[in-house]
């Protein structure tokens, strides 16, 4: 039988925007990469980019949740817990969790309440947008940040409620 | 087999080590490059491997179990009881009423050939009715209960397998959820529900209270796993799930759960002997009391007049 560390290990998704060519990765647990479809970039506003950017982390939250019970339950851990099981402490507490991460430039940064209500902000620069490719960097950075971030803070709760 | 389960065992309680070793060690250098708000979360322990693997005893705690008897052993002793059992059956009809599925072997044909016989069937008078009824006729009952005695000593062995047998799978459950717990790697808590398998594993075969029974004219022992029965109720979980609850999501609770599961475990294996010997006390008890009834014939008259007496 694979261990739940094997079978996080395998969790690959691979979501898009909705009517759009942006497209968002998940591997190695915690490495997000996002790219764009040919000419999607350079014609999205910043504010434009920021709201779909959000949408794509929402996605690809979901998508880890999906296959993170599918492994949990595999593996014999509960998902839904009976309240007598559940701490509801550490459940509010992570409901309200706020997590942040930003790249090292600066230029993405990202935070969300409770892996839900993502933020997505991109810095206004003079010079104009970025390029693509150092915008894509950059947010996958921040994404880094974020989830280290967030799982760090997470780590914490569970030492705090205890079990 | 009693090799693989150990070693089996033992590099699964060695993964869980080494997880918590690795982990402990990630903790505490979180610790030394982050906020002081979370001092206390590590301590500096953390940063030893071999005090970790010591303080929280994961391989010592798994060892006692790598060692529970290999249930492949019972097979000769369950065996030899068939084969003793398929001995004494002198009736095709007669099956182990202990466990209707067990297959003893054809009925012996000795019985029934001397039943059937002519010199037998031709005898007259008080002495050969007096053998028939109270040596023939009980001939077949008797035997029928030794058979009984055996499936019931049969069932106990078989209880007895099945407990270090369930014993076996149990704890291997409880390292494998453990290792998960471990290992989520995510934001929810790790809760498992480990479903103890030994007492409802034993419910069936060590209940076998023996009551005197309706057949042959209340001479044969009957054995019945009857509900309410003195057997059944010394097994506690045997009807229904015996399953409780466990979590614990960080390196600490994680560990506290699995040692609580263990010995939740022990508790059971404890129980199910108990059972299995409580149910082999009350049958004893019974046959002392029955043994008269059950298993010794009236002496026949073999002539009429008190100078006659049988057997000089």
């Amino acid at each position: 039988m694979d261990t739940l560390a094997e079978r996080l290990d395998r969790i690959h998704l691979r979501v898009r925007v909705p009517g759009m060519e942006i497209y968002g990765e998940l591997s190695d647990r915690r490495r997000v990469e996002i790219s764009f479809g040919e000419d999607t970039y350079s014609w999205l506003s910043e504010s434009r980019l920021e709201r779909e950017l959000a949408v794509l982390a929402r996605l690809l939250t979901a998508g880890w949740g999906r296959d993170y019970h599918r492994a949990m339950r595999e593996c014999g851990l509960d998902v839904s817990l009976a309240p007598d099981l559940r701490n509801d402490d550490y459940e509010q507490a992570r409901a309200e969790l706020v997590a942040t991460g930003a790249s090292a430039d600066g230029l993405v940064s990202i935070s969300a309440v409770g892996l839900r209500d993502f933020s997505v902000h991109i810095r206004r620069d003079t010079a104009g947008q970025a390029p693509e490719q150092v915008f894509v960097a950059s947010a996958n950075e921040a994404a880094a940040a974020f989830l280290a971030d967030h799982m760090a803070k997470i780590r914490e709760l569970q030492r705090l409620h205890g079990g | 087999m009693t090799v693989a389960f150990a070693d089996d065992l033992m590099q699964l309680a060695t993964k869980i080590e080494d997880t918590v070793v690795w982990m402990a060690r990630a903790q505490w250098q979180m610790q030394q490059n982050h906020t002081p708000s979370s001092s206390g979360y590590a301590p500096d322990f953390y940063m030893d491997s071999d005090l970790v693997r010591k303080y929280f005893g994961i391989t010592d705690a798994f060892r006692p179990w790598s060692l529970l008897p290999d249930p492949a052993a019972f097979q000769p002793v369950t065996d030899s009881l068939l084969q003793a059992m398929g001995m004494l059956r002198v009736d095709a009809e007669f099956g182990n009423p202990v466990d209707p599925s067990d297959q003893f072997g054809m009925a012996r044909q000795e019985f029934q050939a001397l039943v059937n016989t002519d010199p037998i069937n031709n005898w007259s008078g008080a002495t050969a009715d007096g053998f028939r009824t109270k040596f023939l006729d009980h001939f077949k009952a008797n035997t029928e209960n030794e058979v009984i005695m055996i499936a019931v000593l049969k069932a106990a062995a078989e209880a007895q397998r099945a407990v270090w047998f369930n014993a076996r799978n149990d704890v291997t459950t409880i390292g494998q959820k453990t290792l998960a717990a471990l290992q989520n790697d995510g934001c929810d808590q790790s809760s498992w529900v480990m479903a103890f398998s030994i007492l409802a594993g034993i419910a069936s075969i060590a209940a076998v209270p023996l009551t005197g029974g309706a057949s042959l004219a209340g001479l044969s022992v009957t054995a019945i796993g009857a509900v309410g029965s003195i057997a059944t109720n010394a097994i506690p979980y045997a009807n229904g799930t015996d399953s409780m609850s466990y979590s614990g999501s960080s390196l600490q609770g994680a560990i506290t759960a699995m040692k609580s599961a263990m010995a939740g475990l022990q508790q059971r294996v404890e129980s199910g002997q108990v059972a299995i010997d409580l149910s082999l006390t009350a049958n004893l008890v019974f046959l002392e009391t029955e043994m008269g009834s059950l298993f010794q014939m009236a002496k026949p008259t073999l002539a009429s007049g008190p100078d006659f007496t049988p057997g000089r």
